[in-house]
């Protein structure tokens, strides 16, 4: 095959937009060895597993001891692969791997129905640099796999009248079901599709409500076996995982509405927008509306806070991505039928400029600011110092961010971290440990870490920038906290007082 | 209907008879025999109590009661009443069958119908327990097949006595015999004369309980609640069961002034179930036929791809099958414990009557049962007065000494019984347990297996 051949083959261009999208990743996630704080509970489950086989249901060191809820077949499949390279490596490719194969999933996705290379190529590169899609770039995301499968399904319910598609969209919902619970977003996408289709009096296929009918069964009976505890703990409220109102409005509030737009992408935002409208008003393709009703599925639960923000984000502008090949295509179509027809490569031409200024430059900046939120690696040689040292049982006081950094690298209990469910008063719980970095007072932090068995307080530059301290105010009186643990500013205190006794 | 059929239909009931008996099998077999759940003491102490002078007055809250003919029933023998039950219970599955067949509704359906009935935690719920709604329940579906077979006469008297059994039952009657007319598209002169019988009882019940100075408002309750039993509603649907009957109900729609006003009538039910006890269980009833069909529905098309079906069938079947069995577990592991009963039968050895137990609604029949004590709050008490309610959750979480002891001498409160239940009303140990851990006017009498008796000294 001669070396022109090759250049016009589009797969060519598609796996040249996969590789600098995977380099682009890998080369941003290795700035740092460590991970973003979550990833650590992750780090947790896959060690679990290659030890014994099974993930850490039954937790010893979150909160203290609880029981832990998630669908595992992520872990499982980060543990596979750690087999062969060690976990950290593994840990920092795969989920960026998986990311990146949206570009091939969107190509395919947009070719099917633009029959156009050109269009598809600019949607794959689209794709590959999501400003917001960066954001969990170092944190070992479900989220990664998850949007895969479910970008996925949708394109295999575009064709499930075509051999084998059908059995595709079967398995792939099996994989979701068992990867994370967000398929219930996917069945809510399902339900306002068929309300769409109903209301613009479209064909609905038998395969699809079929399909959909058996989604809604998976969906329902597997969450509600990996759930059950925390719906009989929370009821209905444990769709909201029990997160505490703090963190919830900090969930929210970090995305502003200006911001929301730029992270999303200017030209996928403005060229989805347009695919939606033009299918209501004129064409009525069907699989723009099941996108839509995605859309719409999506901004709802985002509006109830039942999603939150940044996953929503991603779905969000995935999803406009993709629904920007159709309003691609119009647009060169009318272009085609104009005396502009000329310039069409120079359009295309200005609107991957147009994307690598409004998407790559801001995708460059959410991953330079995501990759400085790790810990530092004086707060983990404290905590190694800390598990070589410390007695089994004790129990480390943290901000909830680094709860999990304390169990995964001192291996002993945490007062809280980030995974809420079932925990009764959460909010009570939270507030207890912002007040002890924050009182002025001894007793009362004293009375607080009392309360919750803890006799050690991790003091961390994390901790200080999140609570706006120096140092607590009371940690001078020697007689009641002692520093045995130290390394730079990150500081493991030893309280040695009790309260009324 | 062959006699294969009859033979399907007859080991239905006979599994759902053992189905109900399956939670006082278990518990007998882990050496606890008694009957599981509050509800059920509280019908007992009623069917004990209501005799004499204050035949209207709860014996167990003090509160007034409206009439109920089946109260008047004397009987304090648990397992008598476990047999009568579990015979009610596969009465309704054969009136539910024949009413079915009176109906032209096909026997395949019918069976199908029958097992999601006798599967449902609505159905467990009435009848593995002692609950007033179990008579309601039989008495009306016993109207509906007499008249529906044209037996006037014997099909109202059901009706005339259900307004005495349960006004607020008798009132949803009323309310589905109206739809029932308005969607058969009938007015037979039975279910007429059904009607006009059925409305005299209910003025009659109400002035009744005028007369005895029964507030009927205080009766009707809206609280929300969860209603799916997998996530631990008492009672409630399974999941499954909504999805099918959301289905069902799709499938059965027709156009329709008459059809919009069944459904709308349907949806005001579901509405009213998220609320009411009453109104899910009526529903439930309701709900099942729809999901019947659409189950029916979904077995006999021909599906465009046979994997796809046999698995969806295969996972209802595996959902109804887990939240029967997840309810049936409920029931096996619900209170009281030889653990609970040791607890409380040490606060009755040292108690004096006229003092006053302090522990969760939940808790309170039972407490009362077995300490012949009054609780601070009950779940009638709860219902009626909100504020005590609060005031029972302000003591849980006060810090202040002199506010919960001024509360606790004025309404004589002398122990405080703490379980698992409880743990959920307390702000860990910060309010209640703070206050008894630390000051002078708790002494802890009682610990054993999660339980904790306090006796407050003043």
């Amino acid at each position: 095959m001669d070396v022109k051949r090759i250049q016009k083959s589009p797969y060519v261009w598609l796996i040249a937009i996969f590789v600098l999208v995977l380099a682009f990743r890998l080369f941003m996630v290795f700035q740092t060895p460590h991970f973003n704080y979550d990833a650590y509970f992750t780090l947790r489950q896959v060690e679990q597993i290659k030890t014994t086989g099974l993930p850490l249901y039954d937790d010893p060191l979150s909160y203290g001891g609880k029981s832990q809820m998630f669908a595992p077949f992520n872990y499982y499949l980060l543990a596979a692969f750690s087999f062969m390279i060690p976990l950290d490596i593994v840990a920092k490719i795969l989920p960026n791997i998986f990311a990146s194969l949206l570009v091939i999933l969107l190509y395919f996705f947009s070719f099917k129905h633009t029959k156009d290379t050109k269009i598809s190529l600019l949607i794959a590169f689209m794709a590959g640099f999501i400003p917001i899609f960066f954001f969990d770039i170092n944190a070992i995301s479900v989220n990664y796999t998850a949007i895969l499968l479910i970008f996925a399904i949708i394109y295999c319910m575009t064709r499930i009248n075509e051999k084998r598609y059908t059995e595709y969209t079967l398995i792939l919902m099996f994989l979701l079901v068992l990867t994370t619970p967000l398929a219930f977003v996917l069945i809510i996408g399902f339900l306002f599709y068929l309300i769409f289709l109903k209301l613009e009096n479209q064909e609905i296929e038998i395969k699809e409500i079929e399909s959909i009918l058996f989604f809604i069964f998976l969906v329902f009976w597997v969450n509600l076996l990996m759930y059950k505890q925390a719906f009989m703990t929370h009821g209905l409220l444990a769709i909201w995982q029990n997160i505490p109102i703090t963190f919830l409005s900090n969930i929210f509030s970090r995305v502003t509405f200006f911001e929301a737009f730029f992270t999303i992408g200017l030209i996928p935002l403005f060229f989805g927008i347009a695919a939606v409208y033009m299918a209501f008003q004129k064409a009525q393709n069907k699989s723009v509306i099941l996108l839509t009703g995605f859309l719409v599925g999506v901004f709802i639960l985002v509006w109830f806070k039942i999603l939150d923000l940044i996953t929503g984000l991603v779905f969000l502008s995935v999803t406009l991505v993709v629904l920007s090949a159709f309003s691609l295509k119009n647009f060169t179509n009318f272009i085609e039928k104009t005396k502009m027809n000329k310039y069409e490569n120079i359009i295309l031409a200005a609107i991957v400029l147009l994307c690598i200024v409004t998407a790559l430059i801001p995708s460059y900046i959410v991953t330079k600011d995501r990759i400085r939120e790790v810990p530092q690696s004086q707060d983990i040689r404290v905590l190694i110092m800390a598990q070589e040292a410390l007695p089994k049982n004790a129990v480390i006081l943290s901000t909830l961010e680094e709860g999990n950094l304390v169990a995964y690298y001192a291996k002993r209990k945490n007062v809280a971290d980030t995974n809420f469910m079932l925990i009764p008063n959460i909010n009570q719980r939270t507030n207890d440990i912002t007040t002890v970095y924050t009182t002025k007072f001894e007793t009362v932090a004293v009375g607080i870490m009392n309360t919750y068995e803890a006799k050690y307080l991790f003091v961390t530059k994390y901790a200080r920038t999140k609570n706006n301290i120096e140092e607590p105010a009371y940690i001078g009186d020697v007689a009641c906290f002692q520093l045995p643990y130290i390394s730079q500013d990150a500081k493991l205190y030893y309280l040695k007082c009790k309260i009324g006794g | 209907m062959n006699r294969k059929d009859y033979l399907i239909i007859g080991a239905i009931i006979l599994g759902a008879v053992l189905l109900l008996l399956i939670p006082l099998a278990m518990r007998a077999l882990q050496g606890n025999y008694t009957i599981a759940g509050g509800e059920s003491y509280h019908q007992l102490w009623l069917f004990e109590g209501r005799q004499g002078a204050n035949q209207f007055i709860d014996p167990m809250t003090g509160t007034s009661m409206p009439i109920n003919i089946i109260h008047f029933v004397s009987s304090s023998s648990p397992l008598l009443f476990i047999g009568v039950m579990t015979f009610l219970g596969a009465l309704t599955l054969i009136l539910f069958t024949l009413l079915l067949r009176e109906h032209a509704i096909s026997t395949k359906n019918s069976i199908i119908i029958l097992l999601l009935l006798a599967t449902s935690p609505i159905f467990i719920y009435l009848f593995s327990g002692i609950t007033i709604y179990a008579f309601s329940i039989v008495l009306t579906l016993l109207a509906f097949l007499l008249l529906s077979r044209k037996l006037t006469f014997f099909g109202i008297i059901p009706l005339i006595i259900l307004p005495f059994v349960d006004f607020y039952w008798a009132l949803f009657t009323l309310l589905i015999l109206i739809v029932y007319m308005v969607g058969t598209g009938s007015t037979p002169k039975s279910f007429t004369y059904a009607l006009l019988f059925l409305v005299s009882a209910i003025i009659a019940s109400f002035i009744g309980n005028a007369t005895i100075g029964h507030d009927l408002f205080t009766d009707l309750v809206f609280s929300g609640s969860s209603i799916i039993t997998d996530i631990g509603a008492d009672p409630g649907f399974s999941f499954s069961m909504i999805i099918l009957s959301i289905v069902g109900l799709v499938l059965l729609w027709e156009r329709g002034l008459r059809n919009v006003f069944v459904y709308a009538i349907i949806g005001l039910f579901i509405f009213g179930a998220f609320f009411n006890n009453l109104i899910r269980i009526y529903l439930g009833f309701i709900l099942v036929i729809y999901a019947g069909f659409a189950f029916s529905y979904l077995k006999k098309r021909k599906w465009s791809i046979q994997l796809i079906k046999k698995t969806t069938l295969l996972l209802i079947l595996c959902a109804i099958l887990f939240s029967t069995l997840f309810y049936v577990t409920k029931i096996i592991r619900s209170e009281p414990t030889s653990e609970f009963i040791d607890a409380t039968q040490f606060i009755a050895t040292q108690s004096q009557p006229g003092e006053v137990v302090f522990t969760t609604p939940e808790n309170a029949y039972l407490v009362t049962y077995y300490t012949k004590l009054e609780t601070f709050i009950n779940p009638v008490r709860a219902e009626r007065e909100p504020l005590r309610l609060v005031l029972f959750e302000n003591i849980t979480v006060s810090r202040t000494l002199e506010y919960t002891q001024s509360v606790f001498t004025q309404n004589h409160v002398r122990y405080i019984f703490i379980d698992q239940s409880f743990e959920d009303y307390l702000n860990g140990k910060n309010g209640l347990i703070f206050l008894m851990q630390t000051s002078q006017s708790f002494v802890k009498v009682y610990e054993n297996e999660g339980f904790t008796v306090w006796m407050y000294t003043g």
